[in-house]
Parts: C-alpha cells; structure tokens; sequence
C-alpha cells in the first residue's frame, strides 16, 4: 500500500482537524436562524464603510437621572423595624439541612469573599463628589457610602441615611433628618454637621456643582444635631430624587479634609470600608464592622467578610468569566446573551418600568450633526429593529427616551421611521459623504459600531470609527470633543432629573453635562416646567412633550431599552437585597446599581 | 578507496531520495497554499462569488460553516469566508511593505557592517542590538499609541520591529562572504570596493535574505495580530486575521468557528511561509551548494 510521505501525512492530519473543529460548528446558534429570514432584506452593508456606536460606556455618571416628580412628598419614614445599629454581636448562622427555598434561599451565612464583575472603572476616584461613575461606579459606591435616599418602585424616593425629608409649602425649603446612630468608617457621627458639610462640598463639584447651582441654594441651616434646613431660590419639587445618586453619597468631612487625596481615600457609612484599590484591577472593600443597618431578623450586616471588584469591560469575556467561575456574580446590560444568563445562571433584572435606553448620541454642535436634516437622514438609514435583532434581545425600537410604563413613554413619538432611500436622498442633497464616530474599545462595542456603519454605507456614508477607552469617552462627551458616540442612559423616572443632560443651560461653557449640546426651546420649557410642577398628570404631559421634541429634533437615535441584571453563582444569595426602611418597594438594579449589604454565599 | 566510497553512496541515496521528494511535495503544498492565499487577497474585489465582508445577515448569525458560507458567519451574520479572505487581505498588505522596507533597509545596513566593519559596524550594531533588546510588542504599542491606530501607523510599527534582526542577519552574511576565498582573490586582483561589495558579496547574501524574508512574513503576520487581539491595531471596520481572532476569543465557547477558522488559516498560512522560508534558506546556501 502506498504511503503518503510524513510530511504530507501532517499537512493532511491538520486539514482534517480543521475540517473536524468547522464541522462541530455546524449547529451554530439556535436563535439566529429565525432572524435571518425575517430580517434578509433589511440592512445591508458595502465595503469599508465605518460605523459606530453603541452601548455607552457606563460612563455616562451622568445619565443617573432618577426621582420621578409629583409625589415629592417623602418625608415619611420608611417603615420596617428600628434602625438600631447593630452591635455586631449576632452570631454566624449555618444553613439548615433541608432544601434551600428558591425564592428565599438558605439561612445567611456569614463570611466569604464576594467577587463580582464590574463593566467599567470609576474616572477620577471613590470620591462621589468628583468621579465620574456610571453604574460600576455607582455599585462600588453603594457599598462604601450608601445615599441619602433610595429608589421606590412606586416612582418615588424614599429617605435611607435620611430618617426624613420634608419641604415646606412652596418647596424652596427642605428639612432634611438623619437617622440617629448611624458612624462613618473613621468613626465621626453621620450626623447634621456632616450633612452641611456634604451640601457644601456637592456645591464645590465640578460637575455636581453645576446640577446643584440649578437650584439656586440660598442657605444651609443647621437645625440641630441630626437635621439641617436647605433654602433654595426657587421651588424644587422633586428634590429626594436628586439624592438618590452622586449627591446623596454622604461621606466623612474627614474625608472632604484630604482634598485631592479623598480619591483614594473613601470613608462613608456602607456596609463596606475600602481595603485596596487597584484601578482598572480591582477594588478590594472589607466588612464595616459598625454598619447601622440589620436585616429583618435583627442580625448584623453585612454578612460578607469581603467584596473583590474586577473591572472586565468587554460583555462577552465578563460572561465567560462568570461562567468559567471565576466570578461569584457579574453585572450587565444584557443583550444578546440574555438568555444565557437567565438560562446558566440566578439573575436579578431591573424592574419592566425605568428602564435607561441605549442610544446613539449626536454631538448637536458640531458638523454635519448641528443640521437636524443631516441627523433625520442618518436616522432614517438606520435599521433599528435589525440592530435590536442582532446586538440586543430582539425588542422593538425605543421611541424616544423614556420605556413603557414611564410618564413619558409615547408608543409613537414622531421619530423617524427606517428608509434609506429617503435618509440616501437627503444625505447626496447635503453632499455628506463621511462621518466620524466614536465608541469603547471593546468587541461588543465594537461590533454594534460596524453595524450602524454597515447600515450608514448603504446610504453613501463612510463612517470612521475612533476608538477611545471608556473614561475617555466619558471626558470627551463632558467636554464636547466628539461628533456622535453611543450612549446609554435616563431612567424616566424622574423628568427633573434629566435636566442636566437636556437643558440648554447645561450645554454651554465646559464642562457640560448637557453631552450632546441640545439646544431646544421646547425641551427647555418642559424641562423647567417640571421643576416646579407638583402633579404626576403635568410631569407626564411635560415628559411626552420632550419626548416628541426629541423625536422632531433627532438628536439622538434610539435603539432599546436596558435590560439591567446582576448575574450569580447558585451559591449566592441576596443580591440587591434591601430588607428594610424602603417600605416594601424598593427598586432593585435601577440603573445598574445595586446593594451587596445583605448577600451571602452559601458554602 | 573507491569501494569506501561507493558504499557511501549506496547506504545515503536511499535516506536522501524520499527526504528531498517529502520535501518537494511539502513546498509545493506550501507554495500553493501560500499562492491561494495571496491570489484570493489581491483579487478580493474583483471576486464576484465573494459577499461583501461587511455585510450584515449574510447568513443566520454564528452560524457554523455551511455551503452558503464556507467558514460560517459571525455574531453580525458576516460572512466569515469573505473576511477572511479580505482580513489576509490586509494582514499581507501590511506585512509585505514591512518586510520588504524592513529587507532594503536592513538588508544595506547590515550589509555595510559586514563588509566594512570598524565603525560602521560598531554603531550599525550598536544600534541593532539597543533596538532588539526593546520588547517588542511594547516598543510597537507605544508607537501605534503615539500615532494612533491606521494602517499606514501600523505598518510603521511593524517594519521599524523588522529593520533591526533583518540587519543583524545580513550583516552576519556579510562577514561570512567578506572573508571567503573568492572575494579575497578578487581584491587581490585589484577589485575595488564597490565591486567586492555589488559582484561578489552582495549576490550572495540577497538570496539569504530572500529567503529570510518569507520567514519575517510570518513574524510580522503575527505581530499584527497580536497588536490586534489587544485592540490597537487598524481601527475598526478594517478588516485583519489578528481582529477577527479578537473578536472570536469571546464567543469561543458558543461560537468556536469564528476564531478558530480563521486561526487556522493564518496557522497554514504562517506554517507555508516557514517552510517556503527554509526550503529556500536550505536551497540557496552557498556553502551547501558548492562545497
């Protein structure tokens, strides 16, 4: 029998493995065989086209808006039993013997080290007041500080450092009362003096200065030991809501003592005290042994000895850390791999109501997109339910920024609808030929940038994608260096809150809040309107008239809405679990962020 | 005497025979791969059976290879034939230029060292062995950093990291024939310099570096796609295998295809231009052949 000589032999050992490891992958991926054929005809691309976009880079710290209006009247107290701290006397637990209740999960255990996936560094520090954090930064901060008030599903704030937060008839004063008992980590009182001193220093901010001077302060009044009186210059209805984020982090005044140094040095009244801080590595935060809160059984929190932070910014390779084990749980805004996660593992999801939205931002100011034609057009050759299709979970476009079941949401905004052949005409009319985009240097990013450029081409345009790192891409947007760039962002769940990224005022000068330059009168009044409105049914009408401003005005497209979950090993209990003081509706995973006081690992 | 030496004979020929025809046929395995393969770069745009790369939907998304697309498709539904026909496309069109540039730079440089020596070669390889210690990967980071990330920056990187062992290898030749027999007649014989360097050394050592330059293909193919699955190579739409590879790596588990297609295309590719490389090397040696 003839022998084919050795080498021979390899070269076709190697074909044959390759055809063996092509084959395997025959089966492919169940799901995308149903999508082709609905979707065929729609988007196509040419050649080198350039695209851009998507998910935004947590950057966007901003984008935290919250607190829906109306309902400003959170000066009750959040129920649940005493907020005696607790005195660290409760002894670890064993889980009992029998099956654990899915629902429930086992007794706490106490101890472990939680290691948990971030998607993003923080720019700038651990100090609230200067960082510039987006739900990663947000979710280390809840553990380190903790805010003044707390989410309600209910589309209100609810007091939690605060035991009270009460304004007077008109609304330009509100009485704000700590919670007795409560210590920061270096051991300084939370107390009214500290409260003050945190105004002061939101004030002081760079960028929380500017959403602060909006409320025109007047005065900062020290009542007594755990209360302080805030005299505005005009009325602010929803004030609790603004404290839900950056400006509700109350921290040490020892901490505002260090000055630049603050950064590196978090001291807050969280569950949890800073240990190590590796940017871009880790964040490595200890039990605070002296944390107020207990858990409806009156045992200490939190249960975790230790939580590590690791910053994976690509989706995919965070997934595959999760599911390789090397991460206790994981955070993320999950498109296509949805179903992974609730399939592989225990998911806890944003709730359907307040959900941000994923979109591409056009920087108003600069050209071509200061030409709302210019913009319309790019609009129109955009195949937003293919992009859902292949980058998201499949769901219809977003209509404007608000998602079903916000006060602002319209089924029909107004907002153009797909048609290149319109968004072609329009375009070759203006002569545009070239745009410039920008996007986070990660694969997923990545991708979803060279389908928008993929959909662009096909109307004539050539789209260069600029990649930058995601901090960079939060600097670039606060300082206007950009022409469109994806974004993610606005809950809807508080109209007052977005003022900063929407209004005029905030577009001006730099640094600006307003990322994307919009500069538009009808936005601007509603905006302002819903500043002092007290009624739920006129933030509602203000909310959807900014949502049809939006759609008129076309400075963003809108893609979907965020499908925020924290994912976990089985062994893990209690993820954003928030027992008391929020009256039994507490919102969980709003906007990313999430509370670790009360997770365990069980084993 | 002569039985001796016809023994010789007989007990090598059968060894020698198979070993030169296994070789035969793996260089031309290797040539012709590497043909289709440059062939297919070239002639991308003009091959009509070919979709457009960027196109999304051309089949189901991380579809496995199937006859409508021959390597599958990725997350977008892309045809995963078509880039990475179009990704060697670009991975060779750096690659070329940078060796190329890498070969008449580091070909002369070298090249002068060896033959004039004394100073010239006390800074050529002065130089040479500062630029090797660099690591590599870091030194074309920094520089793709500084100038940012395009094709032509990319190509600077990569030909700037070949120059230096490029020059080292031919000033090593360059030494070796300087002193050989032939040229020391020739200058005897009163052949001056430029003579001794274009006639006699220089033809000897282009074909070494000719075959050197197969195999620093191969370095700089990969050096490309390293820079790429760390994410600073040419930016994106473009199309490279090292960026294909990157943005397989995530999906490798529910998706192997992606990656490891086109893995393997570079892998025969990189194996075809080492073979070729010392195929030639072996060949063209001078010693080998005469002595």
């Amino acid at each position: 029998m003839t022998r084919f000589p050795r080498f021979v032999r390899s070269w076709l050992w190697l074909l044959v493995a390759l055809a063996l490891a092509a084959s395997a992958c025959g089966g492919g991926d169940s799901d995308g065989g149903e999508t082709v054929v609905a979707a065929t005809e729609t988007p196509s691309a040419t050649d080198d086209g350039a695209g851009q976009d998507d998910d935004a880079a947590g950057g966007d710290g901003a984008s935290e808006g919250q607190g829906d209006a109306g309902d400003d009247d959170a000066s009750s107290d959040t129920g649940g039993d005493d907020t005696a701290p607790s005195d660290g006397e409760s002894q670890p637990t064993t889980p009992p013997d029998d099956a654990p209740d899915e629902a429930i999960g086992p007794e706490p255990v106490y101890g472990g080290t939680l290691v948990y996936g971030l998607e993003a560094e923080t720019t700038n520090g651990l100090n609230p007041i200067t960082a510039q954090a987006g739900a990663s930064g947000h979710t280390v901060f809840r553990q380190i500080y903790e805010t003044l008030t707390i989410p309600h599903a209910d589309g209100t704030a609810r007091p939690f450092l605060l035991e009270s937060i009460v304004p007077n008839e008109d609304h330009t004063e509100w009485t704000l009362t700590m919670r007795p008992g409560i210590v920061f980590h270096d051991g300084l009182p939370a107390d009214s003096a500290a409260l003050k001193r945190h105004f002061e220093e939101v004030e002081a901010g760079t960028l929380t200065g500017i959403a602060y001077a909006d409320w025109e302060p007047q005065d900062i009044v020290v009542l007594d030991e755990l209360s302080i009186k805030l005299v505005l210059g005009r009325p602010v209805t929803t004030l609790p809501n603004f404290l839900m984020s950056h400006a509700g982090y109350l921290a040490s005044p020892a901490m505002y003592d260090m000055g630049g140094d603050s950064a590196r040095n978090p001291i807050g009244s969280g569950p949890f005290m800073l240990d190590e801080w590796i940017p871009n590595e880790v964040t490595r935060l200890v039990r605070n042994p002296d944390y107020w809160r207990t858990d409806t059984e009156g045992r200490a929190l939190p249960y975790l000895d230790a939580i590590e932070f690791r910053v994976i910014p690509d989706t995919d390779a965070r997934f595959a850390a999760l599911r390789a084990g090397d991460l206790h749980a994981s955070m993320d805004d999950a498109g296509i791999n949805l179903g992974d996660y609730m399939e592989d593992f225990k998911v806890v999801r944003e709730g359907e109501q307040f959900r941000s939205v994923g979109y591409l931002m056009f920087n108003a100011s600069r050209p071509p997109f200061n030409n709302v034609e210019v913009r319309r057009a790019l609009a129109q050759c955009t195949d937003v339910q293919t992009y859902n299709t292949l980058m998201w979970d499949g769901q219809p476009p977003a209509t404007g920024p608000f998602s079903p079941g916000t006060p602002g949401y319209l089924e029909d905004s107004g907002f153009p609808a797909y048609d290149p052949d319109a968004g072609r005409a329009t375009l070759e009319q203006l002569g545009i030929t070239s745009v410039q985009s920008d996007t986070v240097a990660t694969e997923t990013f990545l991708r979803s940038s060279e389908l928008v450029a993929a959909m662009w081409s096909e109307c004539g345009i050539d789209v260069t994608i600029n990649t930058v790192d995601q901090a960079e891409l939060v600097t670039n947007a606060i300082l206007g260096v950009f022409t469109s760039t994806a974004w993610r962002g606005h809950s809807g769940y508080d109209l007052t809150t977005e003022r900063t990224w929407w209004h005029s005022k905030f577009g001006r000068g730099l640094p600006a809040l307003n990322f994307g330059r919009i500069n538009d009168e009808r936005i601007d009044q509603a905006l302002d309107q819903a500043l002092e409105a007290t009624s739920p049914e006129e933030h509602k009408r203000l909310a959807e008239e900014v949502n049809r401003a939006f759609a008129d005005g076309v400075y963003n497209i809108w893609f979907y809405h965020s499908n925020r979950l924290v994912a976990a090993q089985d062994d893990v209990y209690g993820i954003d679990t928030v027992s008391k003081y929020t009256d039994g509706g507490y919102l969980p995973v709003f906007g990313g962020r999430v509370s670790l006081a009360e997770t365990w690992i069980n084993g | 005497m002569t039985d001796t030496a016809s023994t010789v004979i007989t007990v090598s020929q059968p060894e020698v025979a198979p070993r030169r025809r296994r070789h035969n046929v793996a260089l031309w395995m290797s040539v012709a791969w590497l043909v289709l393969v440059i062939a297919s770069a070239v002639l991308a745009p003009w091959l009509g059976f070919l979709d457009d790369p960027h196109k999304p939907l051309a089949g189901p998304p991380e579809e496995g290879p199937s006859w409508s697309n021959w390597f599958g498709t990725d997350q977008l539904g892309r045809d995963m034939f078509a880039r990475s026909v179009w990704g060697g496309r670009l991975s060779l069109s750096i690659a070329g230029p940078a060796v190329g540039i890498g070969i008449v730079v580091g070909g002369v440089l070298g090249v002068l060292a060896g033959y004039f020596g004394k100073w010239i070669d006390l800074a050529v390889s002065s130089v040479v062995n500062i630029a090797l210690a660099l690591p590599a990967l870091v030194f074309a980071l920094f520089i793709v950093t500084v100038l940012g990330q395009s094709y032509m920056n990319v190509t600077i990187a990569v030909t700037i990291l070949s120059i230096p062992a490029i020059a080292r290898i031919a000033r090593a030749q360059a030494l070796r024939f300087a002193a050989r027999e032939f040229v020391t007649v020739a200058h005897m014989m009163g052949a001056r310099w430029p003579r001794l360097l274009f006639r006699e050394v220089l033809p000897n050592v282009v074909p070494a570096l000719a075959s050197i330059a197969f195999l620093a293909m191969g370095i700089v193919i990969i050096a490309e796609g390293s820079l790429s699955f760390i994410g600073i190579s040419v930016g994106s739409p473009s199309i490279t295998w090292g960026n294909i590879l990157a943005a397989g790596r995530g999906r490798i588990e529910q998706s192997p295809h992606i990656a490891l297609i086109t893995g393997g295309v570079m892998f025969v590719t990189l194996m075809a231009l080492n073979f070729v490389g010392d195929e030639m090397l072996r060949r063209l040696d001078v010693r080998e052949a005469r002595i």
